[in-house]
C-alpha cells in the first residue's frame, strides 16, 4: 500500500477491483463504512460475482476474468475524451509532457522492438524519452507535440470505447459509464479516489500490467501521495509485506535491491554503475543511494571480513543467470536441477498452480526440510491421493514450529506498519521459533565447514552470526532486529535513519529500509494512539513504519509547486516556505516542492504515465490480451495472449482449449479460511463455518447441466478433477462475450487432502503460465468443465 | 476515579510495553471478568491477513485461555474477523506438532526423531548438496551458487525470520528462493 | 424499556462469521460438526443450537437492481424478548431475567423442551450429549437447555460478538439510543433501500436486539406482531407439566421423558 488501512476512511471515492476486502480484508470496512457513512464515499467493486463487498458497494460492475485492462483502459479513455485529469498534477508530477523517442512505435497489440522467436521485447530502446544536450528529457509542457507522452496516451487508449469495453468484459455500457464517471470525479483536486486491489488484480498473464492501469489512472487523477488516495494492494498474509521487503525471492536483496545477475552485476563495480542515473537537477533519484545500501548490507552480513579490497564480500553472495520464479524453480525441481529444499510455513501443494505436477517435483528431491506448526499437504506429499511411497526417494523432516504467540518478533501489515508481537506461551512438545531452527541448521552447517572445509566455505566460515546471549539457548529477535537496523561497525551504535548509510564499510545495515526502526528503543513495539498531523489517522506513534516511520508514501505529491496541500481540509504534509509539516516527507527535508520533483523512486522523479526504458518486459502502455485459456478472440489486436508471457517448454502442449472445456475458471478466497488452509483447516470453530469443498455456478450453468444446489459436481480439464459441492447462486451469472453467454465457475482454493476439513484443491486444474513480469501464475482466468457427479 | 490499568498505562505513557502481569483491565470489555482475573497479558498481531490487526492474549500458569481484537488497535479497535477470533484453537489445539518427525526415503510412515539427530542430518544434507552441484563461475563471471537447494516460504514468519532465512540463504549461494508473493 | 440492546444492521455485515466465533471463543463453546451449507448460501451451521449461540444467516441475493445487488446478511441470537414465552411457560422457574436478559440458569433446567416448543425464534437447545470439556462455570450437560445469555454468565462489559464486530454491523449500548440510532439509520437506508424496516420495537413488549432490515421482516422469516403465549396455554402447561412432576415424583429423568411425552397434549 502507498497509504495505510486506516486512510480508506479519507477517500471520496474506493474503487475495489480484483479485491474481495469483506471476505479477505475484514477489518477494512470499518474504515471504507466509515467515508460512506462521513464522507458520502463512493464505494465501486467491479468484479465476475458478486461479492460480499459488493454487496455493500454503491455501485457494482460485473467483469469477465482476465479483462480488468480492457475496463481500465475504458476510464483512461473517457479521463482524456472528457478532459477530466488534474492538468496542474499531470503537468507538473507526471511524464506528460516528456518527448518520446520518435522509434517508438505500437500496431495491432505489438509495442516497437519485439522478438516473435523469443517472445520478447529484447529491443526496448525505443521506450525512452528524447533528451536534451545535457541529457535530461525534452519536454512540452503545451502537451500538443504529438510525440508526447499525453498525445500518445491519448492516442493509445482512444482504441477503448465503451462499447468495446462492454463487448470484452461483458459489462454493460451504462454501468461501465456510470462507473468511469464517479471515477474520474475525482480529478477535481479537492476530490480523492483510492484503489484497493489484490491477488485478483496480479494473477494473470497482464497482472503487473494491471497494475499500471491503476498507476495510470491515479497520476491522471492526481491522486497518489494524498490521503484517502494512492494504490493499495491488499496484502493476504500477515508479513508477506515483511518477507518481500527483506529480500525473499530470487530477484531481490533486502530492501529491493536488485539480486546480482551474471550479466548485469558481475562485479561490485558494475552493480552499482547499474544503479538508476539522472542528470535533472529536479530529480532525487533516491536509488542513487543504492550503493550505500548494499555495501551496508555487506557489511552486516561479512563484517571485519567485508573489506575495500574484497569489494565487502561482493562475491560471496550468489549471482543468478535466468529467473527463478515459482513455476520455474517447479520445472526445475522437477528437472532434478534442485536436489533439497526447505519450505518454511508454506504448502505448495495446495497454494502452487497444477498441484499434480506440484507434487511429481517434490518426489524427485533427495530431501525435504518442512518447518510448520501442522502436518500440510505438502511435507505429506509421498502419502497424496495417486503416490506410491515405496517409490518415492525424498528424505523428509518435518519440524515442529512456534506460532505467533509462542514467540517474540515483528510482522509488517499491507501498510508497512512494522509491529511487534511478544510470547504467551511455550509451544507445544520441543516446538521451536522458525528463528532459532534457522540458526541451528546455519551454525551446525557452519561447524561442519570448519570440520571439513568444502566448496567456497568463506560466506559460511567468515558470516557475522552471533544471535544468542551468553548462557542462552535460543537466538534473540532483538539482536536480528538491531542488525536489520544498522549500527556504526566501529563502535557498534545503532543508526537512526538510512540517510547516514555509507558505501566505505564504516557502516553495517541488514536492510536499510528498516533503519530507524530499533534505534537503540525497540520502535516496532511503539503503542501510542494519538492520531497524529491532520487527524487523518496516521498514528505516527503506533508501532514504525517504513520508510523512517512515513505513513504515506510519495507524500511530496500532496501538494502543488508551491507547497500548499491539494486539499487543505486532508494535509498530509505542506511545506511553510522554509520547512516540512505533518508526515514524514519523501526525499529529505531540507528540499521544498519547487526544487525537487516528488516520485523520488524513479529517476526522472515524475509519475510514469509512459513507462520508459526497461521498466516492464511488456510494453509501455497497457494493452488488453486475453488471458492463455479464454473462451473468446482478442478483438482489441491480434494477439491472443500476452505475447511477452513466457510459455515453458514442459507445458507448453497442456493448456485448455475453449472447444473441450468452454467454461472460465477462477479461484478465489473465503473469509473463514486462510491460504491454503493450514492454519484454519485445523481449527474446529472455522471448520463449523466452512466445512467443505465447494464451486459457485449460476443457475442457467446448473440447469444446462442438471445440477442442484449443493449436489456433489466434478470441475474438470486436463490438468485435473476436483471434487467440489455445488453452490448454484444468482450471485454468478454468464457474462456476455463479443455476443455470447459465457459461463463461470468460481472455485475456493483453501482445499487439500490434510487437516482435519479436507477436500480437493483448486489448484489440480491452473495452469502453468504466468505475468510476463513477475510470473504470477494465471489463478484467475483458466478453462474448465463440469458434470454432476454420479 | 479510579483508574483501568489500561487508562494508568496511557496516561502515564508506558506505550511501548507489551506485556503486563496480573489484572485484567488492559482489555476494555472485561475488567471484572473472572474469567481473565489474575491473567498475564501480552499483546500481538493477528497472522492471518495483512491488515495487522492487534490482539490482546491472556495466559494464566504459561497456558493460553483467551485472544481477542486489542481495543486500542488504531485499525481494528478490538474487532476482528472470524479468522482472527479463532486464533485460540492455534494456541491450544491438539493437532500442533510437538515433535520432529522423519520419513525415510521410500518410508511409508512418519518416525520421531530428536531435535539434534535432525540438525545433524539436514546439516549435513545441506553441505553434502552444496557441495556437489556448487557453481563458482558462469563463463567468467564469478556466480557462486547452490542451484541444488530452494527454499520457499516466509510470508508466515516474523520479520527478524524472513531476514535471517535471507541471509541464510544467501550465505549458502541458494537463488532459487522465493515467498508467497509470487503465488 | 431501560436496559441495554443490541442492534444488528444488516446494511453493515459482511458476513465474516466473526460473532458466531467469537462467542465460542469467549464462552468456550465447541464447533460443530458441520457438512457443506446448512441453509441458503453461506450459512451454516444451518440454525442455533445449544452449542451455537449466535449464527449468521445469508438470504438469496436480489439481482433486480443489477447495479446495486442485494444480498442480506443477518446476525441472529438470542433476541431477549421483554416478555420473552420461554420465561413464562418454563415449569421448572429455571429462566429468568438478569438485569435486562432472559437467561436460562442450567442448575434449574431439566430439558423438558417447554422454551423450545414457545420461542417462535426458534433459540433454546437441548443439549443431547455431555461436552465436559466445554462451557465456563460449569461444563456443558446432556439435557440442558442453552442459548445465549448476553455474555452475563460469563461478564464482561460488552458482550464478545459485539466486540468482535469488524464493520460496525453488530453494536451494543443502552436501548434507549439503541433504538434512536436505529430510527436515524433507516431513513439513511431508506434511500437505497425503500422497504427498510426495523425490526424489534415492540414485539413481545420489545427485543433487546433490534434489527435494521433492507426489506420487511416477513422476508426474513421474522413473524410480524406476533403474539405473546396467552395466559391460559401458560396455565394448561404449568398444569400438565405440575401434574407430571407429581407421577415422577420429581426426578429429573422421568420428568424430562414424561414431558417430552407430553409435548403433544399442550403444544
Amino acid at each position: 500500500m502507498t497509504n495505510h488501512w486506516i486512510d480508506l476512511k479519507n477517500a471520496d471515492v474506493i474503487l475495489m477491483m480484483g479485491s474481495n476486502a469483506a471476505e479477505n480484508h475484514p477489518a477494512s470496512f470499518r474504515w471504507i463504512l466509515k467515508a460512506m457513512e462521513e464522507r458520502d464515499a463512493k464505494l465501486i467493486v467491479v468484479d465476475p460475482r458478486v461479492t460480499k463487498s459488493a454487496s455493500l458497494a454503491s455501485l457494482y460492475a460485473p467483469l469477465r476474468p482476465g479483462t480488468d485492462l480492457a475496463f481500465l483502459g475504458g476510464i483512461i479513455s473517457y479521463a482524456m475524451e472528457k478532459n477530466r485529469i488534474q492538468k496542474e498534477y499531470v503537468l507538473e508530477y507526471t511524464n506528460a509532457s516528456y518527448l518520446v523517442n520518435p522509434q517508438y512505435g505500437f500496431n495491432d497489440g505489438l509495442f516497437s522492438g519485439y522478438d516473435p522467436g523469443k517472445r520478447n521485447y529484447g529491443d526496448r530502446k525505443s521506450w525512452t524519452y528524447q533528451l536534451d544536450a545535457n541529457k535530461i528529457p525534452k519536454r512540452d509542457k503545451s502537451l500538443n507535440d504529438p510525440q508526447c507522452v499525453y498525445q500518445l496516451l491519448k492516442k493509445h487508449y482512444s482504441r477503448y470505447t465503451p462499447e468495446k469495453v462492454e463487448a470484452i468484459t461483458g459489462c454493460p455500457k451504462e454501468t461501465f459509464l456510470k462507473v468511469a464517471d464517479i471515477f474520474t470525479s475525482t480529478h477535481k483536486p479537492d476530490r480523492v479516489a483510492t484503489i484497493m486491489y489484490a491477488m485478483g488484480i496480479t494473477q494473470h498473464t497482464v497482472g503487473t500490467q494491471n497494475v499500471r492501469g491503476f498507476s495510470i489512472l491515479q497520476l491522471l487523477m492526481g491522486n497518489m501521495g494524498l490521503a484517502g488516495g494512492g494504490i493499495n494492494a491488499l496484502r493476504g498474509e500477515s508479513n508477506v509485506q515483511g518477507s518481500t521487503d527483506h529480500g525473499l525471492l530470487f530477484h531481490i536483496l533486502t530492501g529491493y535491491m536488485p539480486a546480482p545477475t551474471a550479466k548485469n552485476h558481475p562485479n561490485l563495480a558494475a552493480y552499482n554503475k547499474s544503479q538508476p542515473q539522472t542528470s535533472d537537477p529536479m530529480s532525487i533519484n533516491w536509488w542513487s543511494n543504492r550503493s550505500k545500501y548494499l555495501v551496508s548490507m555487506l557489511k552486516a552480513w561479512f563484517g571485519d571480513a567485508a573489506t575495500k579490497k574484497n569489494d565487502f564480500g561482493y562475491d560471496w553472495i550468489p549471482k543468478v543467470s535466468k529467473p527463478a520464479p515459482y513455476m520455474v524453480l517447479f520445472e526445475d525441481m522437477l528437472k532434478g536441477i534442485i536436489k533439497g529444499t526447505f519450505l518454511m510455513g508454506t504448502n505448495p501443494i495446495v497454494g502452487g498452480p497444477n498441484s499434480n505436477r506440484g507434487g511429481q517435483a517434490l518426489e524427485k528431491l533427495d530431501w525435504l526440510v518442512a518447518v510448520d506448526l501442522w502436518e500440510t499437504e505438502s511435507s505429506i506429499f509421498w502419502k497424496r491421493k495417486g503416490a506410491n511411497p515405496a517409490q518415492i526417494k525424498t528424505e523428509v523432516f518435518l519440524l515442529p514450529a512456534a506460532s505467533s504467540v509462542e514467540k517474540e518478533g515483528s510482522v509488517s501489515n499491507s501498510g508497512r506498519w512494522a509491529q511487534w508481537r511478544y510470547k504467551a506461551q511455550n509451544p507445544p512438545g520441543t516446538a521451536k521459533a522458525d528463528l532459532d531452527i534457522i540458526d541451528m541448521i546455519f551454525r551446525e552447517v557452519r561447524s561442519l565447514y570448519k570440520k571439513e572445509g568444502g566448496k567456497l566455505p568463506e560466506p559460511i566460515l567468515k558470516a557475522v552470526w552471533d544471535y544468542i546471549h551468553k548462557g542462552e539457548h535460543e537466538a534473540d529477535p532483538h539482536i536480528v532486529a538491531k542488525e536489520i537496523n544498522g549500527y556504526i561497525w566501529s563502535d557498534k551504535d545503532q543508526m537512526e535513519s538510512f540517510m547516514d548509510l555509507k558505501d566505505d564499510g564504516s557502516t553495517a545495515c541488514g536492510n536499510w529500509i528498516y533503519c530507524g526502526s530499533y534505534p537503540g528503543k525497540n520502535m516496532m513495539a511503539r503503542r501510542g494512539t494519538g492520531e497524529g498531523p491532520g487527524s487523518i489517522g496516521m498514528y505516527p506513534e503506533w508501532s514504525w513504519c517504513w520508510p523512517l516511520n512515513r505513513r504515506i508514501i510519495y507524500n511530496r505529491a500532496a501538494v502543488n509547486r508551491k507547497g500548499e496541500p491539494w486539499d487543505p481540509e486532508r494535509a498530509v504534509v505542506k511545506w511553510t516556505g522554509s520547512k516540512w509539516k505533518g508526515d514524514v516527507v519523501d526525499g529529505g527535508p531540507k528540499l521544498g516542492p519547487d526544487k525537487k520533483n516528488p516520485f523520488i523512486m524513479n529517476n526522472e522523479g515524475v509519475g510514469r504515465l509512459f513507462a520508459p526504458g526497461s521498466a516492464l518486459a511488456d510494453g509501455p502502455f497497457t494493452e488488453h490480451y486475453e488471458p492463455m485459456e479464454s473462451p473468446t478472440v482478442n478483438t482489441m489486436n491480434s494477439q491472443k495472449v500476452n505475447p511477452a508471457a513466457q510459455i515453458m517448454e514442459g507445458v507448453a502442449g497442456q493448456f485448455s482449449n475453449p472447444g473441450q472445456y468452454p467454461y472460465i475458471g477462477t479461484s478465489y478466497r473465503v473469509v473463514e479460511h486462510w491460504q491454503a488452509g493450514a492454519m484454519t483447516r485445523n481449527l474446529p470453530w472455522l471448520n463449523e463455518c466452512m466445512p467443505s469443498m465447494f464451486c459457485e455456478i449460476s443457475p442457467s450453468l446448473a440447469k444446462a447441466k442438471g445440477i442442484k444446489n449443493g449436489d456433489r459436481v466434478k470441475v474438470f480439464n486436463g490438468r485435473g478433477n476436483v471434487s467440489a459441492y455445488a453452490l448454484v447462486t444468482e450471485r454468478v451469472q454468464p457474462m456476455n462475450v463479443n455476443g455470447r453467454a459465457v459461463e463461470m465457475i468460481g472455485l475456493i482454493w483453501h482445499f487439500g487432502q490434510g487437516g482435519a476439513a479436507t477436500g480437493d484443491a483448486a489448484n489440480l486444474l491452473t495452469p502453468t503460465i504466468g505475468d510476463a513480469n513477475t510470473m504470477i501464475p494465471e489463478y484467475k482466468a483458466f478453462l474448465v468443465d463440469i458434470r454432476k457427479e454420479a | 476515579m479510579a483508574l483501568t490499568r489500561r487508562e494508568f498505562l496511557k496516561l502515564s505513557g508506558l506505550t511501548t510495553a507489551g506485556a503486563f502481569l496480573g489484572g485484567s483491565a488492559f482489555l476494555s470489555g472485561c475488567k471484572s471478568t473472572p474469567k481473565l482475573s489474575g491473567a498475564k497479558e501480552s499483546s500481538t498481531i493477528c497472522p492471518y491477513c495483512g491488515v495487522g490487526c492487534g490482539l490482546i492474549v491472556s495466559a494464566r500458569d504459561g497456558k493460553v485461555i483467551n485472544i481477542e481484537g486489542d481495543p486500542d488497535h488504531p485499525i481494528n479497535r478490538g474487532a476482528l474477523c472470524a479468522k482472527g477470533t479463532a486464533l485460540y484453537q492455534v494456541a491450544v489445539n491438539p493437532r500442533r506438532l510437538g515433535k520432529v518427525l522423519h520419513r525415510k526415503p521410500y518410508g511409508a510412515e512418519w518416525e520421531e526423531m530428536s531435535w539434534q539427530d535432525a540438525v545433524k542430518l539436514i546439516a549435513r544434507r545441506v553441505k553434502d548438496t552444496r557441495d556437489a552441484t556448487f557453481q563458482e563461475k558462469d563463463g567468467d563471471t564469478i556466480v557462486n551458487r547452490t542451484p541444488g537447494i530452494a527454499s520457499l516460504g516466509g510470508a508466515a514468519l516474523d520479520n527478524e525470520e524472513c531476514y535471517l532465512l535471507s541471509k541464510f540463504a544467501r550465505l549458502l549461494g541458494v537463488t532459487y528462493l522465493e515467498h508467497q508473493a509470487r503465488i | 424499556m431501560s436496559g441495554k440492546a443490541f442492534l444488528v444492521d444488516t446494511t453493515k455485515c459482511s458476513g465474516c462469521h466473526a460473532c458466531q466465533v467469537s462467542c465460542k471463543q469467549w464462552n468456550n463453546l465447541p464447533g460443530e460438526k458441520t457438512e457443506f451449507f446448512g441453509g441458503p448460501e453461506m450459512t451454516n451451521p444451518a440454525q442455533l443450537s445449544a452449542i451455537t449461540f449466535n449464527h449468521v444467516i445469508f438470504f438469496p441475493v436480489d439481482r433486480s437492481n443489477p447495479e446495486k445487488p442485494s444480498w442480506t446478511i443477518m446476525h441472529k441470537k438470542c433476541y431477549h424478548c421483554q416478555n420473552a414465552n420461554c420465561e413464562v411457560v418454563c415449569p421448572q422457574k429455571a429462566i429468568s431475567k438478569k438485569d435486562e436478559w432472559t437467561v436460562i440458569d442450567q442448575s434449574r433446567c431439566i430439558g423438558c423442551g417447554a422454551c423450545v416448543n414457545e420461542c417462535i425464534y426458534k433459540v433454546p437447545h437441548i443439549l443431547e450429549k455431555d461436552m465436559m470439556k466445554y462451557g465456563i462455570e460449569q461444563p456443558l450437560a446432556k439435557d440442558k437447555t442453552y442459548k445465549c445469555h448476553a455474555c452475563t454468565s460469563n461478564k464482561r462489559d460488552v458482550p464478545a460478538c459485539a466486540t468482535t464486530c469488524p464493520t460496525g454491523a453488530l453494536t451494543y449500548g443502552d436501548r434507549v439510543n439503541i433504538v434512536k440510532r436505529a430510527v436515524d439509520r433507516l431513513e439513511k437506508v431508506k434511500k437505497n433501500y425503500p422497504h427498510a424496516s426495523i425490526y424489534g420495537l415492540n414485539e413481545f413488549g420489545g427485543l433487546h436486539v433490534i434489527t435494521i432490515l433492507k426489506e420487511k421482516p416477513e422476508k426474513y422469516g421474522l413473524p410480524v406482531d406476533p403474539k405473546p403465549v396467552n395466559a391460559a396455554k401458560v396455565q394448561q402447561i404449568h398444569d400438565v407439566y405440575g401434574l407430571l412432576a407429581y407421577f415422577t415424583l420429581g426426578i429429573p429423568s422421568l420428568k424430562r421423558a414424561a414431558y417430552r411425552i407430553s409435548k403433544n397434549l399442550v403444544g
